[in-house]
């Protein structure tokens, strides 16, 4: 019986991390929790899936309630993106019997590989200028602005391509409904490189996104079981916690910063993605 | 140049008003009242747990716990009360959880009749089919 309380409190750690990190860069956190509860402790995948669905959105909404506050969040951008990942989604759920899972850990892998040298080579930009409006973002007042207590001053920024954002939005709800992932880092690359919103906006909104996407396969985890209370609960409390100091920090960090931390991370899950598409993990 | 300026500015997307301002902030109340409660709750299930052991039913040993598969604890809304009428750990537990899965739905379900009371009518139909997906989703009719 302590054996369970010890390995709630090592998750509760684990989990603090996570929310940490994972709100910090908009991703949920899954990255973290469900190769330890695999390939240290070898609980079965769906139950650790269903564990990290919980981390996904208690990393989601544990965070966004300061963002949205400090209108790093835009809410009008992730609403109308959230039609993308959830219809996404619902294809993905009924093309699941017919897709080969396989083949799509190689397509998200080689799409976060391709993506990792237009990240680079804006490393050193700080707020993206020069970005023209484009026909969406202008009736759809898409464009926004966040006092910056990094910078010190109220950084407006406008928002571009909305298709192209919509499409690589899609193509994430379809990967999460899939996978079981939930494609943060797919979402901050829509905003980021597709629609050239601040890096800072960019993953506080798809920090609030995920939630959304979660919370849609999350019902049918949680009736059938996979949901473990007492592995689930140790990692809400434990990522509720992170990723509560995770958006005291991300408040005070510059735009470059996040971005220096979201590259290697991005690396970390490609590679993730090539070894379940190999199959060794 | 200064035209360039002027001609930019009139082609922005940042809207001028202050209902967004609003709109965040009721936004953020919910969620952090939300992420509370499920975080209340699922304490006090932990602490039952602490106190309480596991039940009979559950794993007894972690060595147990690490070894069940998928599917084994399907549960339902009526086993839950059920459960929590009893002050059974696993399924305050579950209450928390099912609070914390909640949270993203009810923030869709205020942006809907925020929209709705902007008169913002595209963002109404956007909302609203967000929310229908999500409802599908969270009843556990969407998904393998």
């Amino acid at each position: 019986m302590a054996g369970i309380e010890l390995f709630a409190l090592i998750l509760f750690f684990v989990s603090f991390f996570a929310g940490l990190l994972g709100s910090l860069i908009g991703l949920g956190g899954g990255i973290l929790v469900v190769p330890v509860l695999t390939l240290v402790f070898g609980l079965d995948i769906h139950l650790a899936i269903g564990a990290s669905i919980v981390s996904i959105i208690a990393t989601s909404s544990g965070a966004a309630a300061a963002y949205v506050r400090d209108h790093l969040t835009n809410v009008r951008a992730a609403i109308l993106l959230e039609l993308a990942t959830s219809t996404g989604a619902v294809l993905g759920a009924l093309l699941a019997p017919f897709l080969p899972s396989r083949a799509l850990y190689f397509l998200f892998a080689g799409f976060l590989l391709l993506s990792l040298g237009p990240m680079a080579r804006r490393l050193g930009e700080e707020v993206p200028s020069q970005v023209r409006p484009d026909w969406f973002a202008r009736r759809l007042h898409l464009g926004g602005a966040y006092p910056d207590r990094a910078l010190g001053r109220v950084v407006t920024y406008e928002v571009t391509r909305v298709p192209v954002g919509f499409a690589m939005m899609f193509i994430a709800g379809l990967a999460s409904a899939l996978l079981g992932l939930g494609a943060g880092s797919l979402k901050v690359l829509a905003m980021d490189w597709g629609m050239r919103m601040p890096m800072k906006v960019s993953t506080a909104t798809s920090n609030f996104m995920i939630g959304v996407t979660a919370a849609a396969s999350a019902g049918v985890y949680f009736w059938r079981g996979d949901v473990v209370p007492i592995v689930a609960t140790p990692v809400m409390l434990g990522v509720l916690a992170g990723s509560l100091v995770g958006a005291q920090l991300l408040l005070r960090l510059t735009n470059r910063r996040v971005r220096q931390l979201f590259i290697p991370i991005l690396l970390i899950i490609a590679v993730q993605m090539l070894l379940r598409g190999i199959g060794v993990w | 140049m200064a035209h360039d300026e002027t001609a930019a500015q009139a082609a922005s997307s940042v809207r001028p008003d202050s209902t967004r301002e609003r709109i965040d902030l009721l936004v953020s109340r919910v969620l952090r009242w939300g992420v509370l409660c499920a975080a209340a709750i699922g304490g006090a299930g932990f602490l039952l747990f602490v106190l309480r052991g596991p039940q009979p039913g559950d794993p007894q040993s972690l060595q147990e716990l690490l070894s069940l598969r998928s599917e084994t604890f399907a549960t339902s809304l009526p086993a839950m009360v059920r459960g929590i009428s009893t002050a059974r750990p696993d399924d305050v537990m579950r209450l928390g959880i099912l609070v914390l899965i909640l949270t993203p739905l009810l923030r869709v379900a205020l942006m809907l009749v925020l929209f709705v009371l902007e008169r913002d009518f595209v963002f109404v139909a956007i909302s609203a089919i967000v929310f229908a997906i999500l409802l599908l989703g969270l009843t556990g009719s969407i998904g393998r």
